[in-house]
């Protein structure tokens, strides 16, 4: 029932955890704040790049969902405690030194379009 | 009251109390007469606590003007609470949700100069000085009655606030408002997103948990919606460690929207299982205080729903919104039994000694006041699972003993549930639920071991004595428990309910069964000689409505409204001028052709008294109104030469509740545009004209009435009857109507949009002499004239009935 408002929504995203991986722009969530519904990953956008349903996966539970194939009828269950890596598949130089912000948007089937806006400096490690 | 509290429980008065509690709205129920039925039932079905929103705009609908009066007088609401020994919790608000218009704010507040609503912007925080100002003067009517009531025993500020800041000091406002009433009890805010919102700023943290919000899924197999309910102790207790654990909304219906389900279906589908299972695993976490949300449905009356629920907000309740006793009712008072006998308020969390077996769920509590433990058993599997060696049914739950001491012996395990103990002097009888699966293990006072089968009859009986002490076993099925009423430390068998004041009603000729320790069963035969009432209305008196869709109808002195550059209205979201319908007329060219609308909810246009467009559906998807665009052609055969005009009439459904989107979302006529990009002059006026016309100058009628005087026998308002009655319009032919009972507006009949054709009439408005008008806005195609259309409606048959009828026996 609850739509959940900014500042707590930013706590599903694991700060420090932007990075660069094997090609890809990669960070982590994980579900602290209740059991959750995803019914569409629409688009992430880091600083001015946007990353299209095309180039997003999620890895969670060992299982790799493309976000084009996230629907209605193929939601995310996504659980309280649940962690997930979201992965941006395309080779571009949109990370910069420093702080990076970060959107998100994604559909659930209660709330509707959901949008998480939030800052990380990218982890060298 | 002194009210006190620790980590385990409320202490009220001195002793610790587990808070078995039910929201009921007054503003959906209505009245004292069903204040003291729904309120009796609580009692009696074991609940100790009673909930009270307390919603603003049904006692402040105008600025300046306060409403106390008849049914909308809290006093004896809470009269009736007292009387009948129940707890209260209070919640005044300011914003309630509720699914009520504007979350129960009064709509002329958002025409105020410099008001903010709950001080709020887009989510971000915005401090109204003129918004507190008000909400002090709502906080000043109501908390001086609160505080005459000392069954009060804890106080809500807000409700499910947030911010995307997350403000504290807005609740710390409000907290001291509060307590400058002179309010003692603990104040709470209710966290909708169980994230600790505001536990430091509030006595006690307590929040929503509700798993089941879309009916589409299958709740038995999307159990990971049960995640927060299940590590609620460890979430709520990092945001506050001493005080008890507390849901002010727990899960035991659901409503419906417009173009929904339907109750029958979702009473059908969340069945009593759910509420068996949400209420024993918040037990299960160490939750002392909960609060069954909603406990009884009821009733939107005048335009009081928010824009997203239709007439009936039964709530697939325990208690129907008819007042009947549902399935999971009858469960919930298994539970308030077991927990009459079993005061688990002091209980801690053990580590459990034994496989979890998969989509299972299992939690041990030692209960330091009856020095045992307490097994809680969940199976979701949809098949029979062993379990800690008890079997469960699929998606069944369990609260089972392990070492409980009775004065005569002591049940060492149980694999079937103990419905209630009733006790006088030394003897002890405990009724368990016999279990064709199960078995029970007990220990003597001589040492000596045995385990028991429970497959038994009704009634069956195993007794255990030692010196100066008896304790008497006695099973029952769940379908006999289901029918069987606690008074005065008796039980009641089958009946269908019983009020605290030890009369119990039934619906037919029943066999009742009696038991108290000291006399044992006794049987009466209850015999009853009453039918179900129908009453058919036919050959109604009709006449005309709403002059105003004619042309030549006098609006000069109407509210002037003007359109912007890009078509959009100034002063759509008209408050001053709010009404369920509202006309818009203006003056327009000959030569348009073609007119783009938006308009919510539901609307109709008419240039110079012919139909153009009827539109009767209304969408609403992710919790929000769709608007919709609509182009349409216009024929020019209806134009004039000169002075052509045009109507627009609005039904408006309700304003947002506000807890997704702004309650300030504009209603009524939003955009308008002609091929001619005309700019019109509006004007708008609210209401629909009610006059009784028995002509119509318009070449086809569109607004009618129907009225009809009627009678209800004596019979049914007698003392020892309770029989809700029900307004039938399946039968109509006609597809919108609005419903005026005694001239109280209490429906709206939208076929095909709601899942709603009986209508309820509330006993508070229905008298042995009545008056029924249906307001009907129907243009059906194959009627061609005035009189065509008088015929069609005078001919309909709209029955009134009883739903049930019920006896009372003493």
């Amino acid at each position: 029932m609850a739509v959940v408002p900014d500042f707590l929504i930013k706590r599903v995203y694991k700060k420090g955890s932007l990075r660069e991986q094997d090609g890809a722009v990669e960070f982590d969530l994980k579900n602290v704040l209740g059991p959750g519904v995803i019914c569409g990953l629409e688009y992430v956008q880091i600083n001015d790049y946007k990353f299209t349903k095309e180039a997003i996966s999620f890895i969670t539970q060992g299982v790799e969902l493309f976000a084009n194939s996230v629907s209605e009828l193929n939601p995310i269950r996504f659980r309280l405690g649940q962690e997930g890596t979201m992965r941006l598949l395309e080779e571009v130089k949109c990370l910069k030194d420093g702080v990076n912000k970060i959107i998100i948007e994604f559909l659930n089937p209660e709330a509707g379009r959901m949008k998480i806006t939030l800052e990380d400096n990218l982890n060298l490690a | 009251m002194d009210v006190k509290f620790d980590k385990y429980s409320l202490i009220i008065d001195g002793k610790r109390v587990l808070i078995k509690s039910g929201t009921i709205h007054y503003f959906r129920v209505f009245g004292r007469d069903e204040w003291y039925d729904r309120l009796s039932k609580m009692k009696a079905g074991g609940y100790n606590c009673v909930d009270f929103y307390l919603c603003w705009s049904f006692h402040n609908p105008k600025k300046d003007f306060w409403d106390f009066e008849t049914y909308k007088d809290i006093k004896p609401l809470f009269q009736v609470a007292k009387e009948l020994g129940l707890y209260m919790i209070v919640r005044p608000g300011p914003y309630i949700n509720a699914e009520i218009s504007a979350g129960g704010l009064p709509y002329w507040l958002m025409k105020e100069k410099d008001v903010v609503l709950r001080n709020r912007i887009d989510g971000d925080f915005v401090y109204s000085k003129e918004y507190m100002q008000h909400l002090k003067d709502w906080y000043g009517k109501v908390l001086p009655i609160v505080r005459e009531f000392d069954n009060l025993i804890l106080i809500q500020i807000e409700n499910e606030y947030s911010t995307n800041g997350g403000e504290n000091e807005y609740i710390k406002e409000l907290y001291d408002i509060v307590r400058s009433y002179g309010i003692n009890v603990p104040i709470f805010h209710n966290d909708a997103y169980i994230a600790g919102m505001y536990a430091d700023d509030v006595d006690i943290y307590a929040c929503d948990i509700y798993p089941y919000i879309n009916p589409k899924t299958n709740w038995r197999e999307e159990t990971y919606a049960f995640d927060t309910l299940d590590n609620l102790e460890d979430m709520a207790r990092t945001f506050k460690e001493n005080a008890p654990l507390f849901i002010m909304e727990l899960q035991s219906g659901w409503y419906d929207k417009w173009l929904g389900y339907g109750y029958d279906y979702i009473r059908e589908d969340m069945g009593a299982s759910h509420i068996n299972i949400m209420t024993k695993t918040a037990l299960s976490q160490g939750v002392t205080i909960f609060n069954h949300y909603m406990c009884a449905g009821g009733t939107n009356i005048l335009d009081m729903s928010s824009d997203e629920v239709y007439t009936s907000y039964d709530f697939a309740a325990p208690i129907s919104e008819l007042g009947i006793i549902k399935e999971n009712f009858k469960k919930a008072k298994e539970i308030n039994y077991f927990l009459d006998s079993f005061d688990l308020s002091v209980t801690e969390s053990k580590e459990a000694d034994f496989e979890v077996a998969q989509n299972c769920y299992a939690k041990v509590r030692k209960d330091l006041v009856n020095n045992c433990d307490w097994l809680f058993l969940r199976n979701f599997n949809s098949c029979e699972t062993m379990l800690c060696g008890v079997t469960l049914e699929s998606f069944d739950m369990k609260i089972l003993p392990r070492n409980l001491e009775f004065s005569a012996c002591t049940i060492l395990n149980s694999g079937t549930e103990i419905f209630t103990v009733l006790k006088n002097d030394n003897i002890q009888s405990v009724f368990l639920f016999a279990d064709e699966k199960n078995s029970i293990t007990i220990k003597t006072q001589d040492g000596s071991v045995q385990t028991y089968s429970t497959d038994r009859e009704d009634f069956e009986e195993l007794v255990f004595e030692c010196e100066n002490a008896l304790t008497r076993f006695i099973f029952i099925t769940r379908e006999c428990a289901a029918n069987c009423w606690k008074i005065d430390n008796k039980l009641v068998f089958g009946v269908n309910f019983a009020y605290p004041d030890s009369r119990f009603a039934t619906d037919k000729t029943s066999k009742v069964r009696t038991y108290s320790v000291k006399n044992g069963f006794s049987d009466k035969t209850c015999s009853f000689d009453y039918n179900k009432k129908r009453i058919k209305l036919s050959d109604f008196d009709v006449y005309f409505c709403a002059p105003e869709i004619e042309r030549g109808y006098d609006f000069s002195s109407w509210k002037k409204v003007t359109h912007n550059h890009d078509f959009t209205l100034q002063d759509t979201f008209s408050c001053d001028v709010y009404s369920e319908f509202v006309w818009y007329k203006g003056k327009i060219s000959n030569s348009l052709r073609e007119i783009s609308i938006t308009a919510r909810h539901i609307f109709a246009i008419y240039i110079n008294g012919f139909e153009i467009l009827n539109r009767n559906s209304y969408k609403h998807d992710n919790l929000a109104s769709v608007d919709e665009h609509i182009s349409v052609d216009v024929n020019p055969e209806v134009f004039l030469d000169e002075d052509n005009e045009i109507t627009v009439l609005v039904q408006n459904l309700g304003f947002d509740r506000g807890f997704t989107n702004n309650i300030g979302t504009p209603r009524g006529l939003i955009y308008f545009k002609t091929d001619t990009n005309e700019y019109i002059d509006w004007h708008i006026r609210g209401r629909i004209t009610l006059d009784k016309r028995e002509s119509c100058d318009t070449q086809a009628p569109y607004i009618a009435a129907l009225e009809k005087n009627f009678q209800i026998p004596d019979e049914y308002f007698k003392k020892d009857v309770f029989a809700p009655f029900v307004l039938d319009m399946e039968k109509t032919p006609f597809r919108r109507a609005t419903i005026f009972l005694n001239d109280v507006k209490i429906g709206r009949f939208i076929r095909h949009n709601a899942n709603q054709s009986k209508f309820y009439l509330p006993k508070e408005f229905l008298k042995q002499d009545n008056n029924i008008k249906i307001v009907i806005w129907e243009k059906s195609h194959r009627i061609k004239g005035v009189w065509d259309f008088k015929n069609y409606l005078k001919n309909v048959i709209i029955n009134v009935e009883a739903h049930k009828v019920y006896k009372f026996f003493n």
